[in-house]
């Protein structure tokens, strides 16, 4: 009973000590511990500081790792939206090109396409533009050089065929470029071949000549490029010029072309 | 003697827990090395004194230390532990599981108690703790009790629990 008396005064004196302490304030206390503690604090701030570099050193790396693999999967994106906008740029180009070159050309009406597929030997390429993209068969198609590739012959749904200028079916009024030029028909061959043929033998025409397109039943727009002769024969007995004409159109180095709609 | 090894254990734990382990903040929680080494007495000494001995020293020192403020860890130590003491008598959970128990209990109950014992020292005391603090210093607690329990010997573990 006395032992439990005791307890319980020894208890009640702790809380008002600890009350009356708490009303003094703990700074004179603090201080005294704080001065004493200064040297094991100091060794365990350095440990703990070390501790913490070794533990943030791989931490950093997992990180970095984190980073990197972050960075990658980035660049990756980057490089894809990349070559869509250098597409999306070099069309631009072009497209300006077509338009832009000529002060009467801004009128033109044209349609960007891709060759899809080229069918060398019967003298035709394939575009990715067709009968629900307004093309129509006649159409002529140029490069962004404003290079006469041919003619759109048969339209399908979703692509069209472009006859060559080679194709047995194209014929194409052309001239010299001069100032008085020497004008006549460049007709296709087949198997890549075009021949200009003429039956005035007077005409100057000679290798070396460049040829565009001279308005005729408004199937072309004036000046658009065509080929160079690169070989002239003159049959004197049939009264007869012939001169094989190599097309500027080169498929292997183009990638767009371009559908006049309206000239 | 052991009363001795208490003091000076309990001082430099402090030091420790201020110094070293203040650099060792997961996502800005730190465990409480003073909490556990009191709760670790009071599951495994039956020496009344020491327990009392231990919750007013380690009290004392995170006052001087932690809260600037004489008696506020001191008063949330004795509510502690007389709860804890309590409890016991009603529900006696032994052994490592029970010690881990009782642990993560009060690890759990210090941070409340100790804001509403900050009533009686201060007028406008701050209600907020963030109860994500609270779960990882618990969780904290628990692992650097079974951290420190396997690298006792075996014999040396049952000494520390309940």
């Amino acid at each position: 009973m006395k032992n439990n008396r005791r307890k319980w005064i020894a208890a009640v004196l702790l809380v008002m000590l600890v009350l009356g302490l708490s009303r003094l304030g703990a700074g004179p206390i603090e201080e005294i511990f704080y001065i004493a503690s200064q040297p094991f604090y100091r060794f365990f701030d350095y440990l703990g500081g070390k501790a913490s570099g070794l533990f943030g050193y791989f931490r950093d790396q997992q990180m970095l790792i984190i980073e990197r693999d972050d960075l990658a999967r980035e660049k990756e994106e980057l490089l894809s939206e990349l070559a869509r906008l250098s597409d999306y740029c070099l069309e631009k180009d072009e497209l300006a090109e077509v338009l832009g070159t000529e002060s009467d050309e801004l009128d033109w009406r044209v349609m960007m396409g891709k060759i899809t597929y080229v069918n060398a030997s019967q003298d035709w390429i394939m575009i990715n533009l067709g009968r629900r993209d307004g093309v129509e068969t006649g159409q002529p198609v140029i490069t962004s050089n404003h290079v006469l590739a041919g003619r759109v012959g048969q339209v399908y749904e979703r692509q069209a065929e472009v006859k060559l200028l080679s194709h047995a079916d194209s014929l194409v009024k052309v001239k010299t470029v001069d100032v008085s030029p020497a004008v006549s028909f460049l007709q296709g061959k087949g198997g890549l071949r075009t021949v200009l043929q003429s039956a005035d033998l007077t005409q100057d025409f000679k290798v070396g000549d460049d040829l565009v397109t001279d308005v005729f039943r408004d199937e072309y727009p004036a000046n658009l490029l065509v080929g160079q002769i690169v070989q002239v024969e003159r049959d004197e007995v049939r009264s007869m010029l012939a001169a094989q004409v190599m097309p500027f159109f080169d498929w292997s180095t183009e990638r767009n072309l371009f559908i006049l709609e309206d000239f | 003697m052991s009363r001795v090894f208490l003091l000076i254990g309990l001082y430099f734990l402090t030091l420790f827990q201020l110094g070293f382990w203040s650099h060792l903040a997961i996502d800005g929680v730190w465990p409480n090395l003073v909490l556990l080494a009191v709760l670790l007495v009071a599951l495994s000494s039956k020496n009344k004194g020491l327990i009392w001995l231990a919750a007013l020293w380690g009290g004392f020192l995170l006052d001087i230390f932690y809260y600037h403020q004489i008696g506020l860890a001191i008063l949330t130590f004795i509510i502690l532990i007389s709860l804890l003491s309590l409890s016991r008598r009603f529900l006696a959970l032994e052994g490592m599981m029970g010690t881990l128990i009782y642990l993560a209990v009060f690890s759990l109950a210090y941070e409340p108690v100790r804001y509403i014992i900050s009533f009686i020292f201060t007028s406008s005391p701050v209600l907020s703790f963030d109860l994500f603090f609270l779960v990882a210093q618990t969780v904290y607690h628990l692992v650097l009790v079974l951290i420190f329990w396997l690298i006792l010997p075996v014999k040396f573990r049952r000494i520390f629990s309940a």
